[in-house]
């Protein structure tokens, strides 16, 4: 008898190393571990989902709201879902286009969506060369009216100039916002007229 | 100047008098119009679809000297957003200005339905029963057009309108540093 393993035996074992190669190789490292604990404030969450995004679709199935968000968590003792960095845009059959962004939001049992911290509400106007943008920190958006309201300070910014006021109340579907007390606005001049408008 | 004359010219609104001169040099503080439109309203709505805002409600707007009041204010942009226009308008009433021109000389106040500002060309247009006054000096007719850094005024009545253009104005008693 040999003291050394068979040519078969020593193959097969080359092999194995070969397929445990492999089988690491095949592995995607780069995704980042399961988080070991969730935050608990609203009870146990039940899931969480990462790169999420919720679409809603009127009756007529067309496309009404998207929120994408970097992490989005259920707790199903209230049927909370919170959102991290939450990316929103609203279509409305007008044809007005909202994006509100925000550090984070909340959607209580599938209802109202709650914005908050450095909330921005910016409405995309695809034949306009600006942006003007809503500044506040806290925002509620009725998901039945698709009115967006606060009660905190607003702010509004344009290229011209600046409005500052309390609560804010935005009808997303027909583009109407309102900053509803103690408005103050400031509008630098403009050298020359560049061009019109409606 | 005859009723005729301007019905021959076929124009729907027409002059009546035109260019009086307050002063007959630029003496305004131009540097107020540099400064910005500082408004103060009750509240502000967003007009999304004209890309429009209008303040609401005991609307003041400051420039330096230059003050507007009225019920409601419209602000115009440009197509990038500037400021193009600024609208006041007081239903069943009228929106007022004032300015003081020239340290020296008693402060400018204006009434009209329509106080239409169109700060890129220092340009105030009065419109709807507008009266200017400056001292004892006053002009009143349809539309007044004044200019907030010459201090010209154009006067202008309605073609439909009977009505003159009224201008008052009260010679410095003599001595009087003009």
């Amino acid at each position: 008898m040999s003291r050394f393993p068979s040519l078969r035996k020593l193959g097969a074992l080359l092999a194995l190393i070969a397929l445990g190669i492999l089988v690491v190789g095949i592995q995607d490292l780069s995704l980042p571990p399961p988080h070991a604990s969730l935050p608990e404030q609203y009870g146990e969450p039940d899931y969480y989902v990462e790169a999420a995004r919720l679409t809603r679709f009127n009756a007529e199935g067309k496309r009404l709201q998207t929120l994408n968000s970097v992490q989005a968590t259920h707790y199903p003792e209230k049927d909370l879902t919170l959102f991290e960095s939450p990316l929103m845009h609203h279509y409305s059959e007008q044809g007005q286009v909202w994006r509100v962004v925000a550090k984070r939001a909340e959607n209580l049992a599938k209802k109202d969506i709650y914005l908050e911290e450095e909330v921005i509400i910016t409405p995309l106007n695809p034949d306009s060369t600006y942006l003007p943008e809503f500044f506040t920190d806290r925002l509620w958006v009725d998901t039945q009216t698709n009115i967006a309201h606060t009660k905190d300070p607003v702010s509004f910014i344009s290229p011209s100039g600046k409005t500052t006021g309390k609560g804010l109340q935005l009808n997303m579907d027909t583009g109407l916002a309102e900053i509803l007390q103690e408005v103050q606005g400031s509008y630098l001049p403009s050298p020359a007229i560049q061009g019109t408008e409606p | 100047m005859t009723k005729p004359a301007y019905q021959a010219s076929k124009v729907t609104s027409f002059l009546l008098l035109a260019l009086a001169f307050i002063v007959t040099e630029a003496k305004a503080l131009p540097e107020d119009r540099e400064l910005p439109l500082q408004v103060k309203a009750q509240s502000m709505q967003w007009n999304n679809q004209q890309q429009q805002a209008t303040y609401q409600g005991d609307v003041e707007v400051h420039q330096g000297e230059l003050v507007i009041e009225a019920a409601n204010l419209k602000i115009l942009r440009t197509t990038t957003g500037e400021l193009k226009q600024a609208v006041a308008t007081t239903p069943k009433g009228q929106a007022y200005m004032r300015d003081l021109p020239d340290p020296i000389k008693p402060e400018v106040e204006a009434w009209g339905e329509v106080i239409d500002y169109l700060p890129s060309q220092d340009l105030v247009i009065l419109t709807g029963k507008a009266r200017l006054i400056q001292g004892a000096d006053s002009f009143t007719g349809h539309q007044l057009t004044y200019n907030l850094i010459t201090q010209d005024i154009q006067a202008e009545q309605k073609s439909s309108s009977d009505a003159r253009v009224e201008v008052i104005l009260t010679p410095a008693p003599k001595g009087a540093d003009k």
